[in-house]
Parts: C-alpha cells; structure tokens; sequence
C-alpha cells in the first residue's frame, strides 16, 4: 500500500497462470469483508449464515468493481497476463478500502460510544493511497505509460465516485435534501 | 509459512470466528409482557434495510430485532419499499423469529422526515406534513413525525401535529448535542398541545452501528388484537410509550408508569441469549483473520 509500485512489480514477476475460478480469489476476499462488515457493525457480532446473508447482498459492490475494472482496463493490456491475473492482481488495490471496512466495524460508533469523527479522517488513507496504486497497477502491471496511466485512473475514480453518489443518492432519497438546501 | 499456507490458516480462522459467534448466539423466544389488561409489544418504527440506506435485508433484521427485546419493527427506507418486496418477493419474511415486520417508508420530503407505517406502496413525498399524512392515511398506514429537531423543526406546526399519528419523542439524536434532550422533550410537549392523543414513539433510526431498538416504542395492545392491525391501532390511539436509549420514558404519564421498569433494564440489556465473553472472541478471530486475509492479499 506504501511502495504499489515495488509491490506490483513484485507481484508481476511470480509465475502465475490462474484460471477464471483463480481471479476471484481478491474479489471474494473484498466481498467477504464488506459482508463481515456490514455485519459486525450492525450487529456486534457475526455467525455463518449472517455473514453469509450480508456477504451476498452486497455482493453488487464488487460485482460493480469488477465491471468498472473491465472498463477501464485496456484489452491489448490486459492480454500480456491474461484477463484472470490482470483483474486478480487489480484487486490487489482493494486492500486500503477493506482495511477501513474493517476499522468501521470494529470502532462502531454508537450514541454514547466512540465519535465518528475518526472513521471520517480514516476514510481520507484509502482515499488517497487507492488512485496511488492503480495509477501503480496500470503501470506496472500493464506496461501503460505514466500519462496514459494517470488518464485511466482518473476515469476508474470518476466512475467509482460517480456509479457511488448515484447509489447513495438514490438510497438516501438525496433531490428532496438537495431542493431543502437550496430552499 | 508461505504466503498460500498463510492464507489457508486465516480462512480456517475465518470459519473458526464465525462458528464461535454461532454458539455464543442463542437467541430464544420473547413473550412480551402484560400490563394492566395489555399486552406490552416492544417496537421500533424507524428501521432503514437492504437494499436502500440499511446494512442489513429485511430477514437479518428480523432476527437482530427478537436479540434486541423487539416484538415488531416498520421498514421505513427513503421513499422507497424495495427491501420490503424483496424480503417478500424470495419469502424470507420474519414468521421464523416472531418479530412482526410491518412495511412502510420514510417519506423524504423537502423540509421534513415523516415515518409511514402500514402501507401498500410508497406515498409521493412532495406537499407538506399534512398532505402526506393524508396519503398515509389513505392506504390504511400512520403517520410518525421523524426527528422533528433542528433543522427539521420548523416544518412541524400545530397543523402537522393534528395530521400526525405519532411523533418521536425519543431517538439517538436526542444525544447528539447537551441541548438536543432537551429539544426533543419541547417538540413532544408542542405536539400535544396541539393533538393531545398523538402517540410518543421511540425509535432507532437504524442504519448500521447504533443498535435497533436502542431508543424503542412500547405499545399497549388488548390480547385479542396481537398483529400488525393491532399494532397501527395502538399508535393512531396514541396507547405508546417512548423510552430512550437512557433508560427514560417519554408519553402519557398512567402508561409510562407501566413501562418504566422496562425501559430501564432494556436499555442496559445485552442481545438476548448472547454470551458476551463467546461474542467477543468470535468478533476479533473474525477480524483478524479478515486482515490477515487482506494483508495477504497485497503480498500474495
């Protein structure tokens, strides 16, 4: 998460030929810990067919990063590892997110517990480390120039932030609030 | 170890964390008290679920609620009943836990939060209090004015107040500032003035983190009307008690005195059935193997 470059590149030169099954190693692990998560943290506590409930559902998560992966991952690229590899090692930039999902669920912040301000400055790490190690990824892992690798990491944020706010938005109810403000 | 040995002993821990947080949950079924002649239904009527702004779907809610001492929840997601139809849609319904879900939405309007319970189909959220109350009420639901503090406060008038079945006398936010109790305690005071019989409701107004139920509604309910009819009745007669997550009732004074006892020990109550000492194991097993999962994933 420090180092992605030094750490991508490492991980580039392990001989690896996974299959379709292979790659979903990182997403099942990403899945696995917003389901954990969300169940920790809404619960105190977790058992097999909770985790299991909430690990599906939110399922769409990943699925999403998944799809926005294979956008932006340009197919010429992608084929010096194969799509399996290239969208396994992706996931690898998941880490600082999961990280946060997990300090959520254990800090709980609760009326007369702990404050949320810290969740929120916690936030800030994988909002600055994840551009960090895609940016790293596209070029370590695919071999993409530095601008062409900015370019592409930007439009993998905006898609994130984007296909976000619209979820949240719509979640929350957000045009009613919107058209309060402007009241 | 290698990296993959590494990986194999946290999914074992994974599997481990899960199995013990199973037998340190032994929830069992409630039976809700009696006080003076009623049946005593413990609920919660400012519930968010999956899919919307909730963690958790309809059915995982359900069993959280019978841990929390809940007899009966309302969904109350923002203009929306989705997790509602999908809960119905798969049949997964809570008849396993006992809690009775009742459906409805937070009706998301601008200037104001109004908790609709009961309904078919979410109600339009433009118009005033009244106007959707009225929409609430058209479909057989009632109306719960929610959070009606701070910023939400001017849109509660004495108009609102006599459109509304109930309002929020107790809620998290009430422990948001030193003045927000205070706040909550003049809102509930204004709202009987203008509707004597509107019905004090505590709610959670969960989303994740602080417990359902941690601010609850008692509902005063005759022995042969025990269901979600039963439910709407007692709160549009106003036969409510809230409590708060301090252990305070807020309502009619011959009611509260019903439930104070309650109140008090529900708001220092563990989940039942829980065994803290199996609980707490099981939550850090889990998580550490879950970074050790994520750590190993960086290095491979």
């Amino acid at each position: 998460m420090v180092a992605p470059d030094a750490t991508y590149a490492a991980l580039v030169r392990e001989p690896a030929d996974i299959s379709a099954v292979g790659a979903l190693r990182r997403p099942l692990v990403a899945a696995v810990v917003i389901g954990s998560g969300m169940a920790l943290s809404s619960t105190q506590h977790v058992t097999p067919a909770l985790v299991l409930s909430t690990t599906v559902m939110w399922s769409f998560v990943v699925m999403l990063q998944v799809a926005i992966a294979l956008a932006v991952i340009p197919r010429a690229a992608a084929a010096r590892l194969g799509r399996a590899r290239t969208l396994d090692l992706f996931f690898a930039s998941h880490a600082p997110w999961s990280l946060w999902v997990l300090f959520a669920a254990v800090w709980g912040p609760v009326l007369t517990g702990h404050p949320f301000k810290p969740l929120w400055l916690a936030a800030l790490l994988p909002i600055a480390l994840t551009p960090r190690i895609i940016a790293a990824f596209f070029r370590e892992v695919l071999g993409l120039d530095q601008r062409r690798a900015a370019v592409r990491t930007l439009v993998h944020q905006a898609l994130t932030w984007g296909l976000f706010v619209a979820i949240f938005g719509a979640a929350v109810a957000l045009w009613p609030r919107v058209l309060q403000v402007l009241r | 170890m290698s990296g993959r040995g590494i990986r194999a002993a946290a999914w074992v821990f994974f599997a481990a964390g899960l199995a013990l947080g199973a037998a340190g949950d032994r929830v069992a079924a409630r039976t809700p008290p009696m006080r003076a002649g009623y049946v005593v239904l413990a609920g919660d009527f400012h519930v968010h679920s999956f899919p919307g702004d909730g963690a958790l779907p309809p059915w995982d809610i359900a069993h959280e609620a019978q841990r929390r001492r809940l007899d009966v929840i309302g969904l109350t997601n923002h203009n929306a009943m989705y997790s509602w139809r999908l809960a119905r849609t798969l049949g997964w319904m809570s008849d396993a836990t006992g809690v009775l879900e009742l459906p409805g939405d937070e009706v998301t309007g601008v200037g104001f939060h109004v908790a609709a319970i009961g309904l078919d189909r979410p109600v339009p959220w433009r118009g005033s209090i009244a106007d959707v109350a009225a929409a609430i009420h058209a479909q057989g639901g009632v109306a719960i004015g929610a959070h009606p503090v701070e910023w939400y406060r001017q849109a509660f008038d004495a108009t609102a107040y006599r459109a509304l079945d109930g309002i929020e006398a107790a809620h998290p936010a009430m422990f948001d500032t030193p003045t927000s109790r205070l706040e909550f305690q003049e809102v509930y005071l204004d709202a009987v003035a203008a509707h004597p019989s509107i019905a004090a409701i505590g709610s959670s107004d969960y989303h994740t983190w602080a417990p359902i139920g941690v601010c609850r509604t008692y509902l005063f309910l005759p022995a042969g009307n025990v269901d979600g009819e039963g439910v709407i009745d007692a709160i549009r007669a106003g036969r409510t008690v809230a409590c708060d997550a301090s252990g305070v009732t807020h309502g009619p004074a011959a009611l509260s005195t019903l439930v104070q006892d309650d109140c008090s020990s529900d708001a220092d109550a563990p989940p039942l059935g829980e065994i803290a000492s199996v609980t707490l194991a099981s939550n850090w097993v889990t998580c550490l193997a879950l970074v050790t999962l994520v750590l190993g994933g960086i290095l491979d």
